[in-house]
């Protein structure tokens, strides 16, 4: 797979990036006093491909809303948005990414956020969130 | 937060622009299905959970320290339990069930730097079906993975209290670290 640039322009520092997440990852932070989704929501695919996002300028310029990313077979998912500039100062490349989608589940704002992904970055990037759909068990300790 | 307003024509500026409604969104319940395990049997230093998954029933046993062991055991098992019960493709993407080693070698570990009133670590699956560990409570955020395949765990750690104190690695080298913040810090 060829390398992609970032695309600073396209994607802007002051948009945000909205990822999917798996309720089963996600645990209670005493500190925040609510559930947060655990870094092992934001990694690269198994099949290598880099990590799907939807970026939140190209979503309002379609008239996407986010309950649009948790349709079909991502019903109960979460949502949370994460600054996009978070994402480059952990050191990670942010462009659309049209093409690589499940063409079932096609979404004009598909953005991709390519980079090594290890322990320690996957951590700083969780610590990024902001829930746009939070899990039902928000303010549960367990 | 601010909409935008262009020739008349009312544009939401965000996706959660309070016009846009997007905040009543309301989350729906996980479809995970998770069910709370049952245990069937304690033995001195084993205990066995019988785990209904995907509409499978079966019985794991573990290798415990002892019983009633520390008060972080019993949670443990109880969120073991849960992670069992995932079903085949529980991510939607083909994961396989939760490795059983995997568990067993976090548990094994656990008892090696955890005290007896130590705070009992949230478990949830990882992506390649391992299972992650996570605190965060009192200032500190603390991860251990652990994979399959792999004889230990990784752990990542972060001290809100003292931004720019963090460090990760290998379980191995961090025991003492881990036995100190286990200690003094994450204590039920």
């Amino acid at each position: 797979m060829p390398d992609r640039n970032d695309d600073p322009i396209g994607i802007p520092n002051g948009t945000r990036l909205f990822r999917r997440i798996d309720p089963t990852k996600t645990v209670f932070d005493k500190d925040r006093k609510e559930r947060r989704p655990t870094s092992q929501n934001f990694q690269n695919s198994k099949d290598a491909t880099p990590m799907s996002v939807f970026a939140e300028n190209v979503a309002v310029e379609h008239g996407e809303s986010p309950i649009d990313f948790l349709k079909g077979v991502w019903s109960g998912w979460c949502l949370v948005a994460v600054p996009t500039s978070w994402m480059r100062e952990n050191g990670q490349k942010v462009y659309l990414d049209q093409d690589v989608q499940d063409p079932n589940d096609w979404h004009p704002s598909h953005t991709a956020v390519a980079g090594l992904k290890d322990p320690k970055t996957r951590k700083r990037l969780a610590e990024g969130y902001e829930w746009i759909v939070p899990p039902l068990n928000r303010y549960d300790s367990d | 937060m601010a909409s935008l307003v262009l020739d008349n024509i009312w544009r939401p500026r965000t996706l959660t622009d309070r016009r846009n409604d997007i905040t009543t969104i309301k989350p729906r319940p996980s479809p995970a299905g998770l069910t709370r395990p049952e245990v069937a049997s304690e033995m001195p230093g084993a205990i066995e959970l019988d785990v209904e998954s995907g509409g499978d029933r079966r019985r794991a046993r573990f290798v415990v320290p002892s019983l009633p062991g520390p008060r972080w055991l019993k949670p443990s098992i109880l969120h073991v339990g849960k992670l069992l019960s995932l079903p085949h493709n529980w991510d939607r993407q083909g994961a396989p069930p939760i490795d059983l080693s995997v568990i067993q070698t976090a548990m094994d570990s656990l008892s090696l730097f955890m005290s007896s009133d130590s705070s009992a670590p949230q478990w949830t699956p990882t992506q390649r079906s391992g299972v992650q560990l996570d605190w965060h409570e009192n200032g500190v955020d603390l991860e251990i993975a652990f994979e399959p395949g792999d004889i230990v765990g990784y752990v990542v750690f972060s001290d809100r209290n003292n931004p720019g104190l963090e460090w990760d690695g290998p379980l191995g080298d961090h025991m003492d670290a881990l036995e100190e913040i286990l200690r003094e810090r994450l204590v039920s």
